[in-house]
């Protein structure tokens, strides 16, 4: 039994079928990264975690639970109780994360007096130890000053502390070091690997960014037009690349040691707005048989991997002779 | 060698800074040349001024003090725009949202003095050519996509065959998918109509992918600058060294996971007009007390390429040293 398990999570905004079945599951420790490119449906599955979907919008899941507790209906009052201390949550840019007309010490000390009861004056000295724990020089001045007063990368550092700050059971990053320079991105990394080692909190990781993928990430879930394509661990995806969309994916990334010219893939991904029929990467896969065009694929089990895939069916010869490739 | 296209001596752009007599040295005493038909990649992190080197490339900055001399023309205003064009990041922002595609496709050419029927020709070629159908040409910016509107900004700069393009961060907003198919575009245009382009960049991935010759720029300086090949597999500069390092390749290594090994970052500092010695010294672990006194100056490195960096003969040591101690542990093993 893992600690997060989301089965089969779909979204309908009016007409769009924003999430058409995603499935993962995070155990207590485990990092998995969330991968896809705009518009795939990675932010809103986050957002279906914090129960903070859009008003309107039609949600079911087979299973959406936290240890073992099933998380409350979308938009409801109960999600509370979760939101900040059970699940907390790092966003891409932390400047418009925080409010800037309060002093960061005063933010950080907001967590723990709503979720820890403690009172204003030991809210602020937990504040300033957990700047303290972050490496920032001179924590107590730095409490006092506002977000506009810390550089990017301390910033996202800042909005990391906040987030760890009462220990929650699953912490989603989305896209927490985009924005940063990459001397500043591997510090930030680093920092979130060693709190979340520290702390054994499951960490979903949502990323575009295949590198950082390869250096934080124990799992890798990769999605495509609102659905789970693979699901493996790092190994598997990087090594043993089963979708032909996470393979087309990885040749797109241009590489630094290697001198090769990063393809491109041809067309763009289906309107949600319409109904996809069949495998809804059939129209750009080079691998495609006439099944992809007319029935979807299941979002199949094979060793520790699941892959949405026709290819990768257990009946599908081609599986077996791949396998044995490597 | 190639045709030289620009020069750029002394070339810097000083803003007012918050203290009084002290200035902001975006860009300090660059010297730089392009050549025809090249692609020259300018990196650096966020500050490190190579916006502010495009941007007075296409006269959208004035320097501040310095030389930016195109060969062959004079570098005063009309002249300029037919000979220098630019595709911004933000392909949304830069296209004007109230005019069709195929009207902003046409504008550059009014500069040039053509009649409207060979515009709309030109206009209706170059869209086949970035991969846009003819219909597109109908439509406004926000009916297309990021990456379709990126084709126009291209098809946009190139359309009056300018002698220079600078691309600045004109991939980084799209996705991998899209962003391989606008590099290869990019590639063979460049191929074709062997304009030069300037090709700035945060991803060194995306750089290396493209730049036939690659400057490092650190605080307003370029600290190396060497052929592509040369600076990305045999870095010198410890800045250069340190960026390498610090970039997330999408691989697992031999033990499975992927670690960058990072100097640890400093507090962002600005370039100041009144800085003394190297910019990156603060930094750099290679740092003695002298390079915070003295600037260096571009050094011609063993390889060819140039460096900024007072021990850049030890470090060729060093490095020479230790590639020779790597063959002979290979040679012993077979």
């Amino acid at each position: 039994m893992s600690l997060l398990e989301v089965e089969n999570l779909s979204l309908h905004i009016g007409a769009l079928h924003a999430l058409r079945g995603v499935s993962f599951s995070l155990d207590a420790g485990e990092c998995r990264a969330l991968v896809g490119e705009s518009g795939c449906g990675k932010s809103l599955t986050a957002m279906s975690l914090l129960g903070l979907t859009p008003p309107g919008a039609v949600f079911h899941a087979d299973a959406f639970t936290l240890a073992g507790e099933v998380l409350p209906a979308q938009g409801s009052p109960a999600w509370r109780r979760h939101r900040g201390a059970d699940i907390a949550m790092i966003f891409q840019n932390p400047m418009t994360a925080l409010n800037p007309t309060q002093t960061v010490g005063a933010q950080l000390a907001e967590s723990f007096v709503l979720h820890r009861n403690l009172g204003r004056r030991e809210a602020m000295t937990a504040a300033v130890a957990l700047l303290e724990r972050l490496a920032i020089p001179q924590p107590a001045q730095r409490a006092a000053q506002y977000p506009f007063e810390f550089s990017g990368g301390m910033l996202q550092r800042v909005m990391i502390a906040m987030a760890v700050a009462c220990r929650p059971k699953l912490l989603i990053a989305d896209e927490p070091t985009t924005a940063l320079d990459v001397t500043v991105q591997a510090e930030v990394l680093t920092l979130l690997a060693e709190l979340q080692r520290e702390q054994g909190t499951a960490l979903l990781f949502i990323t575009h960014d295949l590198g950082v993928v390869a250096e934080i990430a124990d799992s890798v879930t990769v999605m495509y037009a609102g659905e789970s394509v693979e699901s493996g661990s790092v190994a598997q995806i990087f090594n043993r690349t089963a979708h032909p969309y996470s393979a087309a994916l990885r040749a797109a990334v241009p590489s630094l040691k290697q001198d090769r010219r990063p393809e491109g893939i041809v067309g763009s991904p289906p309107d949600l707005r319409r109904e996809v029929t069949g495998c809804a990467f059939a129209p750009r896969c080079r691998q495609r048989m006439a099944i992809c065009e007319d029935t979807v694929p299941e979002f199949q089990c094979g060793e520790g991997q699941r892959v949405r895939c026709w290819r990768w069916h257990p009946d599908h010869p081609l599986r077996w002779r791949e396998a044995e490739n490597g | 060698m190639a045709e030289r296209l620009v020069s750029m001596r002394g070339l810097s752009c000083h803003f007012p800074a918050a203290e009084a007599g002290v200035k902001l040295a975006a860009v300090d005493a660059v010297d730089l040349d392009i050549y025809a038909g090249e692609i020259l990649g300018l990196v650096g992190e966020s500050g490190s001024g190579k916006s502010t080197l495009g941007r007075m490339l296409a006269g959208l900055q004035q320097p501040s003090a310095g030389t930016l001399r195109f060969h062959g023309e004079s570098d005063a205003g009309r002249a300029r725009i037919s000979s220098v064009q630019m595709v911004f990041q933000d392909s949304y922002a830069s296209l004007n949202p109230r005019r069709r595609i195929i009207d902003s496709l046409m504008e550059p050419l009014g500069v040039a003095r053509v009649s409207t029927r060979d515009k709309l020709s030109k206009a209706a070629k170059w869209l086949e050519r970035v991969g846009l159908s003819r219909d597109a040409g109908e439509r406004f910016p926000h009916e297309l996509s990021g990456g379709q509107r990126q084709r126009v900004g291209i098809a946009r700069a190139f359309i009056a065959e300018p002698r220079l393009v600078v691309c600045d961060e004109a991939v980084s907003a799209l996705d991998v998918s899209v962003q391989a198919q606008i590099i290869n575009l990019l590639q063979d245009i460049q191929r074709d109509s062997g304009t030069a382009i300037v090709f700035i960049a945060h991803d060194l991935a995306v750089v290396r992918s493209l730049a036939d010759r690659t400057a490092v720029m650190y605080l307003g300086e370029i600290v190396e600058l060497g052929s592509s090949a040369q600076v990305f597999s045999r870095p010198l500069h410890p800045y250069t060294r340190n960026l390498l390092a610090a970039h997330p390749e999408a691989e697992l290594n031999s033990q499975g996971r992927h670690r960058r090994k990072v100097a640890p970052a400093q507090e962002r500092r600005l370039p100041l007009s009144n800085d003394s010695g190297c910019r990156y010294a603060p930094r750099c672990s290679l740092a003695k007390p002298f390079c915070l006194r003295t600037p260096p100056a571009l050094a011609v490195s063993e390889a060819g390429s140039e460096v900024a960096c007072h021990r850049l003969r030890e470090i060729e040591q060093y490095l020479a040293s230790r590639a020779a101690k790597a063959h002979d542990d290979e040679s012993s093993i077979l």
